[in-house]
């Protein structure tokens, strides 16, 4: 994949036209490295809960949907790899269907049927083309594939009897990273390729990590720990292959949900203190902490902010 | 843990000065009934499933589960949930039903799942706190009342259920979340030594039962995740693990076998079986090595008739993990196999 802000700086400095033509292709199947944009994220600031979506020093708040009033708040928003549409997953039907709308508020587009089961964690894959999402049947759980304009059939990759979460693809499209509670675990972070095989859990006891995402150069994944658990959870950095766990953000900050930056250096999180949630940035390193909400959430327990960072959107 | 310590010794040096028997202090004897859980009360029957008496008569509103035998066979221990708090209190009653009272009945604790120490002098349970969520250790306290104690500490997010004495004083119980492992079983053999697990994580192993020589654990498997429950042993010297049932691995074509318990003989086990369309629950006995299984008794799952009541106690010192899996446990029939009185 496009690694890293070096490609980034190559791509945004207005080559020849002909130039960007060629290598769009190579930018389309790695995406999401880019220039750093909006973060989007879902919150009650208006009587209900709704997406938003605020640049990452904290102004420009701009509220993206006007849905019906729900009280689920855990919508987990993904900007696609062009950072134009969001996707997010909402109850309004009864059931948790995936939803696609552009940035604007624009757009709002269902792209799952109705058909007695809840999907949701959806992420976009590298190219766009794709949803790597959960869908949960009763008690069984699956990580499903589909196309992102809501066409074509929905194929499971794991039917394994353990409940499994928060999947997402890696920048090269070429394998997915999930939570999992296989082999008895609180919960643990595994890779797989796109059929469903070949997996290997990155994490061990007793770290219960969750929530992992991928850093655009394809080298690191941030994750959280205490991942169904009550106690509270701290971000964390390893490498791809599972090495060199390092927590990022102190105890004194409760911490969940990391999410990279297009450019790979910063991360935004959510960050709990003194009961209120709220979204923080921070270098790639853990330095320079900063909170860029004003008390998002009240008395929240944890889990209460899903943010995603995006891509500028190139028109 | 000094007080742990001294009440440890206190214990050991009243065995040893009254030479109560290890082998007939406890749960070993003669075949008694086999106690169990319809709707929200407490009933009896011979091990053959005949002569069926009610013992508790609680109507809609409360719950009695969770009972357990004395090592003589003439009482039973159970928790009880009811208005207006619906916290679990620790209750006592004779075999028949008789002089049922409250033990322990906490305002600011739910308390569940009583067993006798060895001597029948008092019980160990679980006491959780309500001001810190999912956080439940073990507690013992006197038969008489009073002499409340902990057996084990406090720690956010780590619950410890179901704890059962052996005959020679050894504790076991069911730990969830403890060291990143969802549910498994830990022994206490002294209190000195602290705890180790005995069954690997993957079991998620739940609802232990120890038979009457103190030497094997019964326990259901897979107490978190969709999997077919089967009944499984393990040695607790050697961790050695037996496969009693066999469920298969498709959750709505197999069987769900849960909480199961020896006879006082050592030569049988009781369980819970649940229909793999979880319609209905049964009551089956098979031998000790998993042969010859045989249904007792057939009931309705979940046969509460209160449903904010089962709501009400799955919300206390419980987790929201799988409520599906959980009110077939607690909703369940848990059958407990006594002593016959002497």
């Amino acid at each position: 994949m496009q690694s890293s802000s070096s490609r980034h700086a190559f791509l945004s400095s207005c080559f020849v036209a002909g130039l960007t033509l060629i290598l769009f292709s190579a930018l389309a199947s790695a995406t999401f490295a880019g220039k750093n944009g909006r973060i989007t994220f879902v919150a009650d600031l208006s009587g209900t809960f709704q997406l938003y979506t605020i640049n990452p020093d904290g102004s420009g708040l701009f509220q993206v949907t006007s849905l019906p009033t729900t009280s689920n708040s855990t919508w987990f928003p993904d900007y696609s790899p062009d950072g134009k549409q969001i996707v997010f997953c909402h109850d309004m039907t009864g059931s948790l269907e995936l939803y696609v709308i552009n940035g604007d508020g624009t757009g709002l587009k269902q792209i799952t049927k109705i058909d007695g089961t809840d999907k949701l964690f959806a992420r976009w894959s590298p190219d766009g083309r794709r949803l790597v999402f959960l869908r949960v049947e009763g008690i069984l759980e699956a990580i499903s594939l589909m196309p992102s304009d809501g066409s074509g059939e929905i194929r499971d990759l794991t039917r394994d009897p353990w409940d499994v979460y928060q999947p997402t693809f890696t920048p090269d499209g070429r394998h997915i990273l999930f939570g999992s509670r296989e082999g008895g675990l609180v919960s643990a972070i595994w890779i797989m390729n796109l059929h469903g095989t070949d997996k290997r859990r990155l994490t061990k006891a007793p770290i219960e990590a969750g929530g992992p995402d991928v850093s655009p150069d394809g080298r690191h994944v941030i994750f959280y720990s205490r991942q169904n658990t009550v106690r509270p959870g701290h971000v964390f950095v390893m490498s791809v292959d599972g090495k060199g766990t390092t927590q990022l953000v102190p105890n004194d900050l409760v911490s969940y949900f990391p999410t990279y930056s297009p450019d790979g250096k910063k991360i935004a999180f959510e960050g709990d203190s003194l009961g209120s949630a709220n979204i923080f940035t921070m270098n790639a390193d853990g330095s320079d902490i900063t909170k860029i909400t004003n008390n998002l959430v009240e008395n929240c327990g944890g889990n209460c902010v899903i943010a995603d960072w995006g891509v500028e959107p190139v028109e | 843990m000094n007080l742990r310590i001294t009440l440890r010794a206190l214990t050991l040096i009243a065995f040893l000065i009254l030479g109560l028997g290890q082998a007939n202090a406890t749960f070993p004897g003669k075949n008694g009934r086999i106690a169990f859980v319809q709707g929200p009360d407490i009933f009896t029957m011979n091990p053959d499933g005949t002569d069926v008496k009610q013992l508790t008569n609680l109507g809609p509103d409360s719950g009695a589960f969770w009972q357990s035998w004395s090592p003589d066979g003439k009482q039973i221990a159970f928790s009880k949930v009811g208005p207006p708090d619906f916290l679990g209190q620790i209750w006592l009653m004779n075999a028949d039903g008789s002089n049922q009272h409250a033990l322990l009945a906490e305002p600011d604790f739910h308390n569940e799942g009583p067993s006798f120490t060895p001597d029948g002098n008092a019980v160990i349970f679980t006491r959780c706190r309500l001001d810190l969520p999912e956080t439940c250790a073990l507690y013992q306290m006197n038969v008489t009342g009073g002499g409340l104690t902990a057996i084990t500490k406090y720690e956010l997010g780590i619950g410890e259920w179901r704890p059962k004495y052996s005959a020679n004083g050894s504790l076991e119980f069911q730990g969830t979340g403890i060291e990143g492992i969802g549910c498994a079983l830990y022994l206490r053999a002294d209190s000195l030594a602290g705890q180790r697990r005995i069954t690997p994580a993957a079991l998620s192993a739940a609802t232990p039962e120890w038979s009457p020589d103190g030497r094997r654990i019964a326990f259901s498997t897979h107490c978190d995740n969709p999997q077919n429950e089967e009944i499984w042993v393990v040695n607790a010297e050697s961790h050695l693990l037996h496969r009693l049932t066999r469920n298969g691995n498709d959750y709505f074509a197999g069987p769900h076998d849960f909480s199961p318990s020896w006879s006082p003989e050592g030569d049988a086990i009781v369980f819970q079986r649940v229909a793999p369309d979880l319609s209905s629950s049964s009551i089956v006995i098979m031998k000790a090595d998993g042969s010859s299984s045989k249904t007792l008794l057939t009931l309705r799952p979940s046969a509460r008739t209160n449903k904010s009541l089962d709501n009400r106690i799955h919300e206390l010192g419980r987790g929201a993990a799988k409520r599906r899996l959980k009110e077939i446990e607690e909703g369940g029939v848990l059958p407990q196999w006594g002593v016959a009185p002497r």
